[in-house]
């Protein structure tokens, strides 16, 4: 069994060294190839910022005319754009083309508005989205997103005016208007037409089936409640997913703008707040630590609901760290077990400073979170099984040895050498005596198998050796029990074992001698004491036998049964020798 | 007969002495009890005794130590133990005989004829080891290293095979008792192991000696002188 245990185990070793290789492939690949997608996204041939952009408020038809000066409009900057406006409005900018690359290039608008506008180049109406108004009622909402191509016979070198004329009655006070505008070169193969679309879909997708595979797990296992936590983590990053992907994938009026930004933000804060909560459930950190975690979160978030974007990069960061915290404590309390998950929390962790500004990309990278969490459970089944397979060889090897104490030479031949003797000489006590051996064949044959018994079994056990010791050494020998609570359990003879050392170590042929049994309960801890009397062997330049079993039964049968959480400790008194277990039963 | 009994178990050793006493009757001049190894030791010490009935495990103390402390000891040894697969070693240590427990008197009765009995040496358990005292320790000797032995009184001498000579408390019978059958006694005070006599030479008509593989020549007794013509 030693040997296929082995096996086994090295078996299982090679192949998870040959998977973990895979996996951190895989991350690499996904990590860089997330990481090159922003940067082909920030690669655009014409950009503006905010401030160059000039605003003026109301209707006037003049104001596409590119002779219009707006130098007296105010420029378009944060504070402007967090007003309501109530009526149409006006945004307009400059750009230069330069001559070499005039004409040559299809330009295409990426436009992202919350509220319905027409887009002038130069004097020409260039695109319209929705329709504008003065007037709610008459407003049409336009597409949140859209892209357009500006005729090349337009673009001229030289200085170029964009206007947009925009109403969003329907935008909430506080909402950004422009989300983005880009004018860039056309391009069939664009993030936002193939690729953009693919990989966040297939991300999507795994999340998804991961999250209902996790709900079936909870339904076959209901007590683990980390599996259901597990599930709606997948399904909050799921929302997240396809709401921020909505505008690129089907496209809604801005409208519906305020209910995707809510939703994609409530997902994130209950991502944030599961994230952590998962570790504590998987790995039973307790209580304690529940609130220590979920009070930041609950805070941070309340405190910045209120800019959305702002909160979601902030929550999402708290819930990581919060969880790397809670890995790194779980790490250190398994002796470095679990470690798949912390790291895979890392590098999810530096996915999301990485892109601070943009999270909606973020989902890309959770499915290597989850191929991690994953990984760590089967290594820790794996781990377990193996442990499992350790524990059982170990119990059977302490039955192996409880029961081989029962026959071994020095015990079972001088009792039948000495009921030999009295036989012959004294009868009645024979009977006695072989009756008192029987009984411990029997106790014995009946409790070696079971890793704990009642602690009445074990005193009995305990008498009827005491009786066995009294014919061979044609003595009285009594064990005095205090405090006992017979229903008990108690690791399976441990004080026996104390007794038999009692015996080995002490020349107790001279007179009736008494032994002491105690029990008290503190909270969850047991104690037992042993006292056996010290009846000192002559000082002698004769050394022992080494037996040494006694000690190593006891402890192995206490950390069989319970973990850890087990003391042992001996005091030497003038006439006793006192030996105390404290344990605690495992949960 | 002196006997002592080093046992730990009162029942045995109580048993030991009724044996010992049925066995031996007024053979038995006086028999001691001792339950462990520093009373026995102290006593053998300071008595003179013919037999020792040894047990191997005294409340975790080995018996084994007194047994090669006191195999330099001019009595014999007789191992009493629950522990049989340790009697090949006890008798490398050349004790008298090794009586598994539990046992009967008739077992006992054997192991104590063997000291009254020289005819009883066997080679199955052959002593490999004979201990002798020196000042303040004991010296084990091979008993491969032995040439021939020469008898001194109660004590012996032994010759070995590098010239060395080493005095034994045992007399030449006792020691006689636990050698392997290779040792004969050519001569009432001479003991010689037989596979180192190279040949026999005539002092005279009646008179004969055996010429050792070291030159040196050790007398034979007429009686065995008739015994080797027989053979």
């Amino acid at each position: 069994m030693t040997i296929n245990l082995i096996k086994y185990n090295n078996i299982n070793k090679r192949l998870l060294k040959s998977f973990c290789f895979t996996l951190l492939l895989i991350t690499y690949l996904m990590v860089s190839k997330s990481y090159s997608q922003e940067n082909e996204f920030d690669d655009q041939p014409l950009s503006y910022s905010y401030q160059d952009f000039a605003l003026s408020i109301g209707e006037k038809p003049n104001w596409i005319s590119p002779t219009i000066s707006f130098k007296d409009w105010p420029s378009f900057d944060n504070e402007v754009r967090k007003h309501t406006y109530n009526e149409v409005y006006w945004v307009r900018w400059t750009i230069d083309i330069a001559s070499s690359s005039a004409q040559k290039r299809d330009l295409e608008y990426y436009i992202s508005i919350v509220g319905s506008y027409e887009v002038f180049w130069d004097e020409k109406l260039l695109f319209t989205s929705g329709q504008v108004s003065n007037f709610k009622e008459n407003e049409v909402p336009g597409e949140i997103q859209t892209a357009f191509l500006t005729p090349k016979e337009w673009i001229t070198p030289g200085t170029h005016q964009i206007t947009f004329k925009i109403s969003s009655h329907h935008r909430r006070k506080g909402q950004q208007v422009f989300r983005h505008v880009y004018l860039k070169d056309y391009n069939l193969q664009s993030r936002h037409t193939s690729l953009g679309s693919l990989i966040p879909s297939l991300a999507l997708s795994i999340t998804l089936i991961i999250g209902i595979y996790f709900v079936t797990l909870f339904i076959s296992e209901r007590e683990n409640y980390s599996h259901i936590i597990f599930s709606f983590l997948c399904f909050s990053l799921f929302t997240y997913g396809v709401v921020g992907e909505w505008p690129h994938l089907i496209g809604y009026t801005y409208d519906w703008h305020y209910i995707k930004e809510i939703t994609v933000g409530l997902s994130g804060l209950v991502f944030s707040i599961l994230l952590p909560l998962f570790f504590l459930f998987k790995h039973q950190l307790g209580s304690k630590w529940f609130v220590i975690i979920s009070m930041p979160i609950v805070a941070f978030s309340l405190n910045t609901f209120a800019d959305i974007n702002m909160g979601n990069s902030l929550y999402w960061s708290i819930g990581f760290a919060l969880s790397i915290i809670i890995m790194s404590i779980v790490v250190r309390k398994n002796n470095g077990n679990y470690w798949w998950e912390l790291l895979g929390l890392l590098i999810c962790f530096t996915g999301v400073v990485m892109n601070w500004q943009d999270l909606e990309n973020f989902f890309l990278i959770f499915p290597v979170l989850v191929i991690f969490i994953l990984l760590s459970n089967v290594i820790q089944a794996h781990r377990d099984k193996y442990n499992g397979m350790i524990i059982k060889i170990k119990a059977s090897q302490l039955e192996a040895q409880l029961l081989r104490r029962n026959i071994q030479p020095h015990f079972i031949l001088n009792s039948l050498a000495s009921i030999i003797e009295l036989v012959e000489t004294e009868p009645d006590q024979s009977v006695e005596f072989i009756s008192a051996l029987a009984d411990e064949f029997r106790l014995f044959s009946e409790i070696a198998n079971k890793p704990t018994i009642k602690l009445t079994q074990e005193v009995e056990l305990c008498r009827n050796h005491l009786a066995i010791m009294g014919f061979r050494h044609q003595q009285n020998y009594d064990l005095i029990c205090s405090g006992i609570e017979k229903d008990d359990d108690i690791p399976t003879g441990i004080i026996h074992t104390l007794l038999e050392n009692a015996f080995t170590h002490n020349d107790y042929s001279n007179e009736n001698l008494t032994f002491k049994l105690m029990q008290k309960k503190e909270n969850e801890h047991v104690h037992i004491s042993f006292e056996s009397p010290l009846q000192s062997q002559k000082e002698s330049k004769f050394g022992f036998l080494s037996t040494g079993t006694g000690t190593s039964f006891i402890e192995s049968q206490l950390k069989q049964c319970c973990g850890d959480r087990w003391s042992i400790s001996n005091a030497k008194n003038v006439n006793t020798w006192v030996s105390t277990i404290t344990y605690q039963k495992k949960t | 007969m002196k006997i002592i009994i080093v046992e730990d178990e009162i029942l045995l050793a109580q048993r030991l002495q009724r044996l010992c006493q049925n066995i031996l009757g007024n053979k038995l001049s006086s028999i001691k009890l001792f339950s462990n190894l520093g009373d026995a030791d102290d006593y053998v010490s300071s008595n003179t005794i013919d037999l020792m009935f040894l047990d191997l495990n005294l409340q975790g103390q080995d018996g084994f130590q007194l047994l090669k402390k006191n195999m330099a000891g001019a009595f014999h040894t007789i191992v009493v133990s629950a522990y049989a697969n340790r009697a090949i070693e006890a008798f490398e240590y050349g004790v008298l005989d090794f009586v598994p427990k539990p046992f009967t008197e008739k077992r006992i009765k054997q192991a104590i004829d063997r000291l009254e009995n020289n005819d009883t040496r066997t080679d199955q358990h052959a002593t490999k080891y004979v201990s002798v005292k020196k000042l303040d320790s004991i010296e084990i000797i091979a008993v491969s290293n032995i040439l021939y032995l020469k008898g001194a009184g109660n004590y012996s001498e032994l010759f070995l095979k590098d010239g060395e000579t080493r005095l034994h408390d045992k007399s030449l019978s006792r020691l006689l008792d636990i050698l392997p059958n290779k040792f004969d006694r050519l001569h009432k005070s001479f003991v010689v192991a037989m596979d180192c006599v190279v040949s026999l030479e005539a002092v005279s008509s009646s008179d004969y000696q055996a010429v050792l593989n070291n030159g040196v020549k050790v007398p034979i007794s007429r009686t065995k002188v008739k015994e080797l013509r027989h053979l």
